[in-house]
């Protein structure tokens, strides 16, 4: 089968070290086996390790960021906004992603490339333009210090160029904080991993875009007549309105009503004030409109600006559900005006608003359960609702002050330094647990510990199919559930389009196989699609196994087993260690690994063929 | 005849269970009110109950609602055959699948 369109066949490969880029070809046999977006970027991050013996330093200049959208993206295909973003994540020292919606991404493919990669080291803070054919490095020094959107102001200033799409990292990244963000188009986040820690110890601030190829379509009247077709399928759904209302934010009735939404640094699952942080409050008295990623009618971006009190003037695009979550009920507040600002503030400095929130969690019940002194601190006595405090801490973060150079290091620093404090993070590998309790549902727990980046519920969010329907299913159907979920999901990533239409209106998986044949020419069916993604997965386990993960690592939050839910309708629920032992044991065999989690030896062999020779 | 009715057992059924109906999301809004108390020994009768206090503003909704007694989806129970009993919590979910 002739690969017809999709892709320019080339990547723009970058040494920020010796300055300079050059394409870096594939062909069809590469094209059609990774696909493009996650796929492109696993196996680009995989020949990199090899090529470095698996020894990475993820601040290192030998370490690499590659970035692909994926052959959709940018095309006339619903939702199809994403890029993906991947590299080995100071956080977890493991094989770390993250995809970015907005319009950053499609341009970049109007640039002519299907993905970047960016090695070595600039000599002083710079940014990277790529104009078409053209790539510079711009040594820019005044950019330090300088906010995510600030950045973006100074780099449109200095070009002239109005239209450029820039992806670019706030002060967190450039002190490499490990959950340090890259942000484009406003607060669209490439957030989790570190990536943006891995910009800043490469001296980029900013990668900065634009294009004007047309991108190759190999049938593009079949491709309008699906994606028309999808449109409407779309917008006659009967919550699509209600969707374009509140997008994630919806989320907080569903999780509270069903008790999983992390409360008190996820001791609780429950929080009574859960009606403050929701939705209809954001529509009421936030939301002033409406924002999207290219070629979306959902818009489930919220525009939201606090009109009065102490907050007044802040402005954020969102909060999604996570970060309401985690800077709300996580830390015991109410105050919705509140989460709008240190939304801002995390889109400001450039940090993941799970992680900072988790973190912060961790300290506020560290310090008012006398497990770290107030001392060790800066003298902040925290306690649960302390917007101030929350505040102050942020800042230290992003600044790597005082305690803020140990929170800044992420769970496994903050652990490092207080290991009596193990018991109360929730994390896994190194990532800290995303806003869903997984205690009433042992296949959330397993999707937690074996996720290849740690706790994020990206991978697999399996907790409301078990608890709707599956609490009693055999583990056999709750494993098969949880891969399933491994194998759909970053189909998305690797295609370069949103999941948010077939996660929450039901848009059918086969409109993604009409498109890609639309797009290449290909004729793959959805499940020669899910095949190539199912082999992905072991690739990024045989990175994390190469890095020294095991299945001492796949363990859920020890939470998960030992701290009851303390109210709300899950009261008492916990995961029995047994129960999980069992799930993961078949988790391995139906993966074909072995009972460590190492997948055969074999399989390495199949991603032996670099793309460009040793 | 005051005796005879004093003496005739009581054979009327005896009063559906009291339980406590929690709205959540659009259909809070809709509704005007995030709970209620209702009478009724099961799901089907409950729907039922609602339907007839709230019309089409309970009807728009039906077909996507998730409906948990006391943290417990109804579809891991019994459906709508599902019996409630005093002190029971119903809750009223839209469907999310999360980010």
């Amino acid at each position: 089968m002739k690969v017809k369109g999709g892709y320019f066949w080339k990547a723009l490969f970058v040494d920020l070290s010796a300055g300079q880029a050059f394409g870096l070809p594939f062909d069809e046999e590469f094209a059609k086996k990774y696909i493009g977006g996650r796929g492109f970027n696993i196996k680009f991050l995989w020949d990199n390790l090899r090529r470095h013996k698996f020894k990475i330093n993820p601040f290192g200049p030998e370490n690499v960021i590659c970035m692909s959208p994926g052959p959709l993206g940018g095309t006339y295909t619903v939702a199809a906004g994403k890029t993906s973003f991947a590299t080995i994540s100071p956080a977890t020292g493991i094989y770390g992603d993250s995809s970015m919606g907005g319009v950053f991404g499609p341009e970049f493919r109007q640039t002519g490339h299907d993905a970047l990669i960016l090695s070595g080291r600039a000599p002083e803070l710079s940014y990277l333009l790529i104009d078409g054919a053209k790539v510079r490095i711009v040594p820019f020094p005044e950019l330090k210090g300088k906010s995510a959107l600030e950045a973006e102001g100074m780099i449109r200033q200095q070009t002239g160029d109005q239209d450029l799409k820039i992806a670019v990292i706030g002060p967190a990244g450039e002190n490499r904080v490990v959950f340090a963000c890259v942000n484009s188009d406003w607060s669209r986040n490439a957030g989790r991993v570190g990536i943006g820690a891995v910009l800043g110890s490469k001296n980029l601030k900013a990668i900065a875009v634009r294009g004007a190829c047309d991108l190759p379509v190999a049938e593009v009247g079949q491709l309008m007549e699906i994606t028309n077709a999808g449109f409407a399928r779309l917008k006659s759904h009967k919550l699509f309105s209600f969707w374009q209302e509140q997008g994630l934010m919806s989320v907080v009735d569903y999780v509270n009503g069903i008790g999983v939404m992390p409360t008190y640094n996820f001791k609780d699952a429950h929080f009574d004030r859960a009606d403050q942080i929701n939705g209809f409050v954001m529509e009421e008295r936030y939301k002033i409109g409406d924002t999207a990623c290219f070629c979306c009618p959902m818009s489930c971006g919220n525009a939201c600006l606090v009109k009065e009190g102490k907050y007044s003037g802040a402005v954020c695009e969102g909060p999604e559900y996570e970060t309401a979550c985690m800077f709300g009920s996580n830390l015991g507040i109410d105050n919705f005006a509140f989460i709008v600002r240190a939304n801002q503030l995390c889109d400001e400095l450039g940090i993941d608003t799970i992680s900072t929130a988790n973190l912060i969690g961790v300290m506020i019940e560290a310090v008012t359960s006398d497990l770290v002194p107030v001392e060790e601190v800066d003298g902040l006595a925290l306690e649960w609702g302390d917007e101030e405090g929350v505040i102050t801490l942020m800042h230290k973060i992003a600044n790597r002050e005082g305690v803020g150079d140990t929170l800044a290091g992420g769970s496994k620093a903050v652990i490092a330094r207080w290991p009596r404090l193990k018991p109360i993070i929730s994390q896994v590998k190194g990532l800290e647990q995303s806003a869903y309790d997984a205690r009433t549902a042992v296949s959330m727990a397993l999707a937690y510990a074996t996720s290849d980046i740690g706790a994020h519920h990206t991978r697999a969010w399996t907790l409301a199919h078990e608890m709707e329907q599956g609490l009693n299913w055999s583990p056999e159907k709750k494993v098969d559930l949880v891969m399933y979920h491994q194998t759909v999901r970053p189909l998305f990533d690797m295609l370069g389009v949103c999941r948010l239409p077939w996660i929450e209106l039901g848009f059918p998986e086969d409109y993604y196989e009409q498109a890609y044949q639309a797009v290449t020419g290909v004729k793959y069916s959805l499940q020669d699609l899910l095949a190539k993604s199912a082999l992905l997965y072991d690739l990024t386990r045989l990175i994390g196994v190469k890095l020294g993960i095991s299945r001492q690592d796949d363990q859920p939050p020890d939470r998960t087993f030992d701290q009851p839910v303390l109210s709300g309708p899950q009261k008492g629920k916990v995961v029995r260690r047994e129960d999980f032992e069992e799930l993961l044991e078949l988790y391995y065999r139906k993966r074909g690994w072995d009972q460590n989690g190492i997948p055969p030896q074999e399989r390495e062999r199949e991603f032996s063929e670099p793309l460009v020779s040793e | 005849m005051s005796r005879g009715k004093e003496s005739m057992p009581d054979t009327r059924r005896p009063y559906p269970r009291l339980v406590t109906v929690k709205f959540t999301s659009r259909l809070r809004f809709d509704l005007g009110r995030d709970q209620e108390h209702v009478r009724a020994d099961s799901i089907a009768e409950l729907l039922a109950e609602l339907e007839h206090r709230h019309g089409d503003s309970f009807r728009h909704w039906s077909e996507h609602y998730k409906i948990f007694v006391n943290g417990s989806s109804i579809a891991t129970l019994h459906g709508s055959n599902t019996k409630l009993a005093d002190g029971d919590e119903v809750v009223f979910l839209l469907p999310v699948a999360g980010g």
